[in-house]
């Protein structure tokens, strides 16, 4: 093999997964469960069916413009200043939600270890890392995911087979939940759950050909509905319906269950470990997604300069909410709005490109 | 004389030498930058190049350099010569046998008519060869040859007769195997590389020799098999290597840290082995290794830490077997890394992970001990540290007492006089054996140097404390190269096909691939079948 730096199907899928995956195993079940009941792990099924139908379609308009990245697609279809503008809006967007991540998971630290602790201590611990990483650029972050993707789903598999004794079939019924107009409308109207697939356009520039950008977005898709809908499936099967409603941190109350036992009474701290690896992760794909629009509308390519900034932002924009209620209601809103925005943009900007017919990559 | 001195006394500074930068011109400091790469030549008046040589070889002021003038008969006339060696390089026997004795007697034996039958009819050692480069002289009597200086011949001649003083071919002392062979590399270059070829019987064998050290000139040798590896890793580790400028290298240790990427981070990039069939088998792999002279061991570019964690045996070992010994391998660095760390983590702020009974064990051993877990931890390691570094250290007879003190002091009086608890030493010996089974010493050094970290990081902020140090080791471990390969090849990034054979080893006969992230030259190792008796036509 050739050690190619442009990434291949399994590390960009990684990449676009290590996005999804870090939401989910911290607060995004609880909200489905909310909206959707039982029926949680259809609605995961649905979504994911028409995210691929749609990430299909923008792949199919975006073929042209692979090598380019989305920050300079958007420049060149809109000029430099309302590209830049764009790309600025763009990535205001992407780094509120990477603040939120980022709060919420300080505040489930501090929760489950540090009660004791300030908000910015813990942020020490987390942000310190995510620089570094993101410092040492894209192919980075992208060996890490390497490493802590297997890790985190052979945690979480290792979870699901011990709670298999735990899992009641009465817990997902009726199995229609609330309804088949509450699922469609879940589905379709909470589409957030794949926002991470703009990351995949940004990217795409660090991809090997548009074949590998196409694949790793379909895998990449395919593999996020599939483990979300099986760990919905198993939440809604340990923990019954309304008390599933009530949890703000699923992955931890499923690890609760665990009895490990004479040496080990408790398994939850450990938890830690999938959190703060998943989130670290996802984080620094945000910061280098971020960076990378941000680089484009100041047409330079290198993004090390905005690294500090962008940190800096996540840290006070994280900070902004009051309390962890209105820190979670906020990162409930920005899921659950922000990607229609997006999506109509990204359509508008593909669309607008191949009528300009500008210089393909 | 001042009045203050009168009354007070002051003591005459006896110090008073101090070293000053000396401004001597390279030229006369003995040795040239160049010498090796043409520089000054004999003039072809005998005189005139033997005052030369005196100088250049030091034949007045070093005690080990011999002279030895004595006449040679040629076209029925005597003719001066001058025997040049180096005392203790040369092997004696064989300088007076097949160099002095036929030159001295046999010239008057044989007829000789001209100075062309000197290396062809007198001269019977292998290797000889004529040169008037003195940089290539002085060298070569460096290294163990009679240079030979005759009237009117124009050029000198240099004649191999090393023989110094070396320790035989011995058992292994890092790398013990139970099935494997049991010889391993010792401080002289030419038997190092004559064990290589031993087991690679195949004229795609280079072995490119260079000097490395302006002055030391130590000959290393880069080994690679010239249809299998590629092509751009040897250049690249030629160019490393040719590049260094320092006045000496003496150990493969130490060229290590001249060509390495990163030499502040704690992970070794080249793995060293004083095994020659583990050399052999990563020639045979597509790697370059890479032999000092003087240094028992080699070292293999490129090298990952999956590799890092495999020994020397698990060539020798079944299937079963070698995963077994690797999973464990891979718990005992963890172990050794992590463990003082994690249970900093879990007294600190996850006791709701120790069952009751037990915390109140370890609550009721901690009663007594005045100092915080972290301290205590700190203590410990330590001292077990400064054991550690005294055992490599202490005569094999006081051995024992430093192992009689060590377990006293570690295990029973640091116990009884409340400064650690008992739990404490459980979890601080577990991470030092983890550290013993790790197989690369340094990977255990490094491991050692880390879990400080994750200790200050345990207490800093638990498990959260302990993740981000992982995050930023994984970060910077991935983010190495070792010769151009990724450190955390074939994992991260993923390769085609290497996930699996790295982490579990397959049967010997379905590891049939080289390692794709060394970009070898041919890709398989083995046939498609290789068991070919499983065939039933054959």
């Amino acid at each position: 093999m050739k050690i190619d730096r442009r990434l291949g199907v399994i590390s960009m899928t990684l990449v676009f997964v290590n996005l999804s995956l870090a939401k989910y195993l911290l607060v995004l079940p609880s909200f489905i469960v909310q909206e959707a009941g039982n029926s949680a792990w259809i609605v995961q099924i649905l979504k994911g069916a028409a995210a691929l139908g749609l990430f299909a379609v923008l792949a199919a308009l975006y073929k042209p413009y692979t090598g380019l990245g989305l920050g300079e697609v958007n420049r060149r279809a809109l000029g430099k200043f309302f590209g830049g503008v764009l790309n600025v809006a763009l990535s205001a967007v992407i780094i509120l939600r990477g603040a939120f991540l980022f709060r919420t998971l300080s505040e489930a630290l501090r929760t489950l270890e540090a009660a004791s602790a300030s908000q910015e201590f813990m942020a020490l611990f987390i942000l310190v890392p995510v620089a570094i990483c993101a410092l040492k650029g894209f192919n980075s972050n992208a060996d890490i995911s390497s490493i802590i993707i297997p890790f985190t789903l052979l945690s979480v598999g290792a979870m699901a087979a011990i709670l298999i004794p735990h899992f009641r079939f009465a817990n997902i019924t009726p199995i229609l939940g609330e309804g088949p107009v509450e699922i469609v409308t879940t589905a379709v109207g909470k589409f957030g759950g794949f926002f991470e697939m703009i990351f995949l356009f940004i990217f795409s520039r660090y991809v090997s050909g548009y074949k590998t950008f196409k694949r790793s977005g379909l895998f990449g898709i395919g593999a996020i509905a599939l483990i979300t809908a099986v760990f919905m499936l198993m939440y809604c099967a340990t923990v019954p319906y309304p008390a599933s409603k009530k949890f703000f941190f699923p992955l931890y109350q499923l690890s609760r269950l665990i009895m490990a036992g004479a040496f080990i009474q408790h398994l939850e701290p450990l938890v830690v470990f999938i959190w703060a690896g998943i989130v670290l992760c996802s984080l620094t794909t945000i910061v280098l997604g971020t960076g990378e629009l941000l680089a484009s509308a100041a047409g330079t390519k290198d993004i090390s300069g905005f690294v500090p900034i962008l940190v800096a932002i996540i840290f006070f924009a994280g900070e902004l909410p009051q309390s962890e209620i209105v820190a979670y209601d906020a990162y409930r809103t920005v899921l659950n709005t922000g990607h229609y925005v997006y999506i109509i943009a990204l359509l508008f900007i593909l669309l607008m490109a191949r009528g300009r017919k500008i210089e393909k990559a | 004389m001042k009045i203050r001195d009168f009354f007070l006394y002051t003591p005459k500074d006896v110090h008073e030498f101090e070293l000053d930068e000396e401004s001597v011109p390279e030229e006369e400091l003995g040795y040239d930058p160049q010498m090796n790469e043409g520089g000054a030549e004999l003039s072809g008046n005998y005189k005139k190049d033997k005052a030369t040589l005196d100088k250049e070889l030091g034949v007045e002021e070093n005690g080990d350099v011999k002279l030895r003038e004595f006449t040679l008969r040629i076209a029925e006339r005597d003719v001066r010569c001058a025997a040049y060696f180096i005392d203790g390089l040369v092997d004696k026997d064989s300088m007076n046998d097949f160099v002095l004795r036929p030159l001295m007697l046999g010239s008057r034996k044989t007829e000789i008519r001209s100075y062309g039958d000197i290396m062809n009819v007198l001269l019977v050692q292998s290797e000889v060869k004529e040169t008037n480069t003195l940089g290539t002289l002085t060298f070569d009597a460096n290294y163990g040859s009679v240079i030979l200086l005759i009237e009117g011949y124009g050029k000198a001649i240099s004649i191999d007769a090393k023989g110094w003083e070396h320790r035989t071919v011995s058992l292994p002392e890092t790398e013990k195997v139970l099935r494997g062979p049991n010889d391993a590399f010792n401080e002289q270059l030419r038997g190092n590389t004559a064990l290589i070829r031993r087991l690679v019987r195949n004229k795609s064998l280079m072995i490119n020799e260079v000097s490395v050290g302006k002055i030391s000139q130590t000959p290393v040798a880069i080994m690679y098999i010239k249809n299998v590896a590629s092509g751009q890793l040897v250049r690249e580790a030629e160019r490393r290597i040719t590049s260094i400028n320092a006045d000496y290298v003496f150990s493969s240790a130490e060229l290590e840290q001249y060509i390495e990427d990163k030499s502040l981070l704690t992970l070794p990039q080249f793995m060293s082995t004083e095994r020659p069939d583990r050399a052999a088998r990563a020639l045979l792999s597509g790697r370059v290794a890479v032999i000092v002279d003087g240094s028992p061991f080699a070292l293999i570019m490129p090298t990952t830490v999956f590799e890092l964690n495999e020994s020397a045996e698990d060539h020798y070992l079944r299937t079963p077997y070698v995963n077994m010994i690797r999973f464990i391998r891979m718990v005992a660095f963890l172990f050794s890394l992590l463990l003082p760390g994690i249970y900093v983590a879990v007294v600190g702020f996850h006791t709701e992970m120790v069952p009751t009974d037990m915390l109140m064990s370890i609550v009721s051993a901690r009663d007594k001990v005045p100092f915080p877990t972290l301290v205590e931890i700190i203590i410990m390691e330590i001292a077990l540290e400064i054991i550690r570094e005294a055992g490599v250290r202490v005569p094999a007879p006081s051995g024992t007492t430093l192992s009689i003190v060590g377990a006293l002091i570690l295990g029973q009086a640091a116990v009884s006089a409340s400064i650690v608890s008992p739990v404490l030493i459980i979890v601080v010996s577990i991470a030092a054996i983890g550290s013993f089974a790790t197989p690369n010493y340094f990977m255990g050094i490094s491991a050692r140097l880390l879990r400080f970290v994750y200790i200050f990081l345990g207490a800093a902020a638990g498990f959260m404390g302990i993740m981000a140090g992982l995050f930023v080791n994984a970060v910077l471990w991935t983010s190495t190269r070792s010769m151009g390969v990724p450190m955390f090849a074939p994992v991260a990034p993923i390769t085609k096909g290497g996930v699996p054979q790295t982490l579990i080893s397959p049967q010997i006969w379905k590891q049939d691939r080289r390692d794709d992230y060394v970009n070898p030259k041919r890709k398989f190792m083995q046939g498609f079948i290789s068991r070919g008796w499983k065939n039933e036509n054959r």
